[in-house]
């Protein structure tokens, strides 16, 4: 094993980086193996081991928050001196350090390129010629498939808000394309991501003793192709499309061997005459080394075309299994070809030896699912060592409005694109500059992050990255991406600026307008069709639908007294705004609340004292209280149910336990006494009734009933999802989905009534499935039976015959 | 499916039944194994006006028939200090089918042998030759064989519900006694095996051919339901209502259909294309299940059905005067000569037009529709049901909870187990239903059997009910 690199070999090799950076800064090609011959010269390491440690290099700088040259796509498991060595050389290189930071980082491959990186190997090859590299015409050898969701920004364009439209949900071609710009704002990556990429680029690097797949397995917006592209920067392409159209895979050349990318499963392979499955396709692979992008349903789809017992089926079969299996997993036989688990299986991350006898050679597979953990949860840590992959489990957090989230993958991508986006604000009206305004706020964001959590959890639903662009994009621009082409926005803003009464004050109606672009205001819009991919999560917890009582920042759950209060005296000329701030006089709020919000509040107060019609005055009040409560909600991360969502989490941290207020109440919901108010009151469902619906107060005939006492509960976690067990002893009878709609279905639950709430109609089949298991003859106790009368019960047992 | 088919399904025709619970009695009955052990006795129903000659009333509705009833039950281990009234009326109550709204006669819920005996489809309808629903059924599952069904002989529908029945008593000595005592109420004698006699000549060139139908979909579901493993899974009254489900849809799609099949036949002798073979999977609807965002004047099938049904019937009917009934001419030799007569084709014109609705037409229509339709209860809401009725001109596909339970339960290889969103569908399209991928998902989250996903799409994972 070689020796660790000196503080002196990192100092010559970092300033190595920097003067390259330096020179694509100022236009110039750049040969990176000349540049690692002259550091190896200088300080007695391989080339190769140069240029190895120059990935590491770009890792450290994704690390702090910059980016990195096309070309040197960054290796995670660095040096932590390194760091240090890297942070001393940007500060006494501003140029690199700004050109690092911002979007002068990126080369495009088409247009405005400022310098272009060269592998002069493949320039021998004839892939890739310093004036083809330099050329405004996109080039094969660039990143080459990009889905659209993961991206920030056209960097060059100086990352303007314009290009949010790019990432509004529906806004830009989802089509992925070769040669798509890459960008310095990258998101982080999902769970075990790094280390499976790093798993990878080691092999293709240096070789590996068998064959590698690495999957990616999740939906659209996952990222996924942006990891398959950071692993093939810099590399040979075999297969030169660049007909602008997106194809299922790619082929290159990398050092360590050849490299086939199945880019996107769900587009059918160029040759109809021979479908091919991922099984098929992995079968008849001859790749040292394959990344495949791969959604589940596809995986389901194909299930049925594949091979019976191949190696490739195999390792769908095992890629198909929603557990994690510890056992070897095979399509048919146990002794035909299989995946045998390596390491500890998660939910969100498996590695495995595919063995396929004795013709086959063996293949190390790892599957990263990319959609498993939410990217509003701290990500679990991962890491690679002796080519396996480990990873501690996913947890979430017990939710709480002030829980920091700022350091969750969604909280450091929301931190950046606030930070990193350019906007010159037209007036105090502009609601974009207000939006940013109080984005800027480290106290704001978590609190978004907090209710987009507690979208997730209401709508059992993960936001992947395509969505969390989609609502910064939503909480930045409002629904002007949805409404405008990019190119009217300015055309827009000209509007508005006419629109302005003499002296340049909008009126209200005006105002009102505008709000709607305000965080608050955009993020829990109406979605008359359902189908909108945030506001169905966002309008779900939206703070005006719960207005609890109390003051926030306090040890209550309360938080909407002060708005509650806000309007007493708006008729005599009071500044509803003023006297909430007043009452809640909280820093998120301050960081919330803009010149745009006080120009607001001042155009209500104007209106509401000069209109006279009842109505109109009732409905504008009607407004403004719902636009103040959702901007109060949201500066302090208060979402509808909030109580609910926490004690969900808390349910979920305590599986396989339940907190004793939620068991209580799901007692109550599942087996409600016949007489609630009386305590020795039974409860009984019928024995044969099509509906288990528990017996309440008096029947019109005698029943023949179970009683359900002792009624016991247990939970299993698995991911996002929390299950519901009913148990008696050891034995599980049977389960049921416990997500929020249950819970709060049994948290309106009080004393012996069983509550009742909107979501009654979907909870209600669930929980007459789950009484009914006590129905199932091998679950009833002998002495479980009764036959309830208009006000009583009379016990029936069953005596054994012989 | 190839030309060399027969060009007639061997089915009978069928008339709607007001209580679904009365199907499986017909099974049951049709068996042959039992007969009624007073001569003057021809029928039976549970609860009603019983002012028919030869019809039984066989629940316990005097005094003298519930002490017999009481003590029968207490004989066979029922200990409870309630008379013998209320021990007989809380049986009952529990016994007791879903009551519709318009019916003269109140079912029994068939949960044991003798209470599917309980009742007949002589008894309910009153009518004295009633269809033989039970040969639809058992013909309808024989049709949806596999080639490979082993040798010797069927064991039929009504075999396998007995079988069933009787395993679920063997944990449950309340369905025991009450079986007991229902049997002795009847008084009816045993006449031996299962005498379940179908026409092997006219199914056996159909053997295999129509997996991929409503009937392929029935025989699966019914051999599903009827395991032990589905047995012991499931509450008896949730048992004998998914029964009654699968046999509402087996009934409904599989007439359909046959009417989408004349329908076809029809049109292919008027225009001289083959039958396109594609009708015969699952890659083509027998009913529209569009989006719930559509209004309900755009999702309404009575249209479509009504069409395929008036077509089908009278084009079958056109076909048997000129063949014969009881003809096994193939489906090619049909064609050929029926192109060659001008006299069938303008038959056939004339029943693709529309133009008339006989009573056949009536008759088969209603069957499908009622079958398929929430039923009108007055005593509470049919989850069971596909259809469901806005007014009277409307009826759309908006599939009650329990009707989603059953389908993608029974889609999971083993209760308690998992499936994906495309078993589901694939199931679905046996009977002759494409959904919209996310009609379905959300008809699935609403029954709390899954959680849909940006990514899985077919690859939703789907859990059984039980």
């Amino acid at each position: 094993m070689a020796d660790a690199w000196t503080n002196d070999e990192n100092s010559v090799l970092v300033a190595a980086y920097m003067e390259l950076v330096e020179s694509l800064a100022a236009g110039k090609p750049v040969v990176k193996t000349h540049v690692y011959r002259h550091v190896s010269e200088r300080i007695g390491r391989v080339p190769k081991s140069v240029e190895f440690k120059m990935l590491n290099v770009s890792g450290v700088l994704v690390s702090l928050g910059y980016g990195f040259p096309l070309g040197l796509a960054p290796a995670h498991n660095f040096q932590a001196s390194l760091t240090e060595v890297v942070r001393r050389e940007l500060e006494v290189r501003p140029v690199a350090a700004m050109y690092l930071r911002g979007a002068e980082a990126i080369h495009q491959v088409s247009g405005g390129i400022r310098g272009t990186i060269v592998d002069d190997r493949a320039a021998d090859n004839g892939i890739i010629s310093s004036e083809a590299a330099l050329s405004a015409e996109p080039s094969a050898a660039s990143t080459p498939v990009q889905p659209s969701g993961d991206e920030v920004a056209d960097a060059t364009e100086l990352f303007g808000v314009s290009t949010l439209w790019d990432f509004a949900t529906g806004g830009a071609d989802v089509a992925a394309l070769p040669g798509k710009r890459r960008t310095a704002l990258r998101a982080p990556s999902p769970a075990a991501v790094d280390a499976g990429v790093e798993w990878m680029r080691t092999a293709l690097l240096e070789g590996a003793g068998a064959r590698r797949i690495l999957f990616l397995v999740g939906g659209p917006g996952g990222g996924k192709s942006h990891v398959a592209a950071s692993l093939t920067a810099g590399l040979e392409p075999v297969s030169g499309r660049d007909d602008g159209l997106a194809h299922r895979s790619y082929t290159y050349r990398a050092p360590g061997g050849s490299l086939r990318v199945i880019n996107d499963a769900t587009i059918p392979p160029e040759d109809w005459a021979s479908p091919m499955t991922i099984a098929t396709e992995l079968d008849a692979s001859t790749e040292d080394f394959v990344v495949a992008c791969v959604n589940r349903g596809v995986l389901v789809d194909e299930a049925p075309e594949e091979p019976q017992d191949s190696l490739g089926s195999a390792i769908t079969t095992w890629l198909r299994r929603t557990d994690a299996p510890t056992e070897p997993v095979a399509r048919e036989s146990p002794t035909g070809p299989r995946v045998s688990a390596i390491g500890t299986p998660r939910n969100f991350v498996r590695q495995g030896l595919a063995v396929g006898g004795s013709d086959m050679p063996d293949i190390d597979v790892l599957a990263v699912f990319v959609d498993v953990c939410s990217l509003l949860e701290e990500r679990p840590e991962s890491h690679l060592s002796e080519e396996v992959v480990s990873a501690s489990d996913y947890e979430v957090a017990v939710f709480s409005p002030s829980h920091d989230r700022t350091a969750t993958p969604a909280g450091l991508l929301a931190s950046r694109v606030a930070g990193e986006l350019k906007w010159e604000s037209t007036g105090v009206w502009d609601p974009i500059a207000a939006n940013l305004d109080s984005l800027a706020s480290s106290r704001v964001r978590n609190g978004l992050l907090s209710v987009l959590r507690a979208s997730e959890i209401a709508s059992s639903q993960l936001l992947s990255y395509r969505e969390i662009w989609g609502a910064m994009a939503r909480v930045i621009a409002g629904p002007l991406p949805e409404t405008l082409a990019k190119s009217q926005l300015c055309h827009w803003y000209d509007e508005q600026a006419a629109k302005l009464s003499e002296g340049g004050v909008p009126s209200f109606d005006h105002m009102r307008q505008l709000a709607a672009v305000r965080l608050h205001e955009a993020l829990f819009a109406e979605d008359r069709v359902g189908r909108h991919p945030i506001l169905r999560a966002t309008t779900a917890v939206d703070p005006a639908r719960d207005m609890v009582p109390g003051a926030p920042e306090t040890d209550d759950s309360g938080w909407a007294t002060p708005v509650m209060e806000a309007f007493a005296g708006a008729e005599l000329g009071a500044s509803p705004l003023e006297r909430l701030i007043a009452s809640a006089p909280t820093r998120a709020l301050d960081d919330m609340v803009t010149p745009f919000d006080q120009l607001l509040d001042a155009s209500y107060v104007r209106w509401i004292n000069e209109e006279s019609d009842a109505k109109q005055r009732a409905q504008a009040t009607s407004w403004y209280g719902r636009y103040l409560t959702r901007m109060m909600a949201l500066a302090h991360g208060y979402p509808a149910f909030g109580s609910e969502i926490h004690t969900w989490t808390q349910a979920r941290a305590l599986a396989p336990a339940l907190p004793p207020e939620l068991e209580t109440a799901l007692t109550t919901l599942v087996s409600p006494r016949r007489e609630p108010d009386d305590s020795q009151s039974k409860s009984l469902i019928p024995l044969f009734a099509s509906r288990t619906e528990p017996l309440r107060g008096r029947t019109s005939s005698p029943t023949l009933s179970v009683v359900v006492e002792d009624v016991k509960f247990r939970t299993h976690a698995d991911g996002e999802k929390l299950l519901l067990y009913l148990t008696e002893g050891n034995n599980r009878l049977g389960a049921v989905v416990l997500d929020l709609q249950l819970i709060r279905e049994a948290l309106a639950s009080h004393g012996g009534w069983a509550g009742m709430t909107d979501a009654t109609d979907s909870t209600a089949p669930r929980l007459e499935r789950f009484r009914s298991l006590r129905l199932i003859p091998k679950n009833r106790g002998a002495k479980d039976l009764r036959i309830a009368t208009s006000a009583s019960d009379i016990a029936l047992s069953m005596k054994e015959q012989a | 499916m190839n030309q060399e088919a027969p060009l007639f399904f061997p089915l009978n025709r069928p008339q709607y039944v007001p209580a679904a619970e009365v199907l499986v009695s017909a099974l049951v009955w049709g068996s042959g194994r039992w007969a009624y052990g007073d001569d003057n006795v021809h029928a039976s129903r549970f609860l009603g006006e019983s002012d028919k000659e030869g019809v039984v009333i066989s629940a316990p509705n005097t005094s003298e028939k519930q002490i017999a009833f009481a003590k029968v039950l207490r004989s066979y281990g029922m200990q409870t200090e309630a008379s013998d009234e209320v021990l007989v009326r809380a049986v009952v109550s529990g016994i007791t089918g879903v009551r519709s709204a318009k019916a003269k006669t109140v079912p029994v819920s068939p949960m044991t042998t003798h209470l599917a005996l309980a009742q007949s489809l002589r008894g309910v309808l009153g009518a004295k030759n009633p269809p033989d629903m039970a040969g639809v059924l058992e013909t309808m599952f024989a049709l949806g064989e596999s080639e490979s069904r082993p040798g010797g002989p069927r064991i039929s529908m009504a075999s396998r519900w007995v079988l069933a029945a009787d395993l679920r008593m063997v944990d449950d000595p309340v369905l025991r006694a009450t079986d007991t005592a229902m049997a002795s109420g009847l008084g009816l004698k045993s006449t031996g095996t299962d005498r379940v006699s179908l026409d092997e000549s006219s199914l056996a060139p159909w053997r295999g051919q129509l997996r991929e139908t409503p009937y392929g979909w029935l025989h699966d579901q019914w051999v599903k339901l009827t395991s032990p493993e589905w047995v012991e899974a499931l509450p008896p009254r949730v048992w004998t209502d998914w029964c009654t489900t699968v046999l509402r849809m087996g009934i409904a799609f599989g007439f359909l259909f046959e009417s989408r099949w004349f329908e076809a036949v029809g049109r292919s002798i008027l225009s001289g294309d083959d039958v396109p073979l594609s009708m015969l999977d699952s890659s083509a609807p027998l009913l529209q299940w569009p989006g719930a965002r559509l209004p309900v004047s755009s999702r309404n099938n009575k249209p479509q059905m009504r069409r395929m049904v008036g077509g089908g019937v009278l084009t079958r009917a056109a076909l048997q005067d000129y063949f014969g009934s009881g003809s096994d001419v193939t489906l090619q030799d049909a064609l050929q000569q029926a192109r060659r007569d001008p006299e069938l084709k303008q038959a056939v014109r004339d029943a693709l037009s529309g133009r008339s609705w006989p009573g056949s037409c009536k008759n088969m229509y209603e069957t499908i529709l009622y079958s398929l339709q929430q039923r009108d209860s007055s005593t509470e809401v049919d989850y069971y049901g596909l259809l469901r009725k806005h007014g009277n001109r409307y009826s759309v596909i908006q599939p009650g909870t329990e009707w989603i339970a059953v389908i993608a339960s029974l889609a999971c290889d083993e209760p308690s187990g998992e499936t994906n969103l495309g078993q589901v569908l694939a199931t679905l399209g046996q009977l002759g239903l494409r959904p919209e991928l996310l009609e379905l998902v959300k008809a699935l989250e609403a029954a709390g059997l899954a959680q849909g996903s940006a990514d899985a799409d077919r690859g939703v994972r789907v859990r059984s009910a039980y």
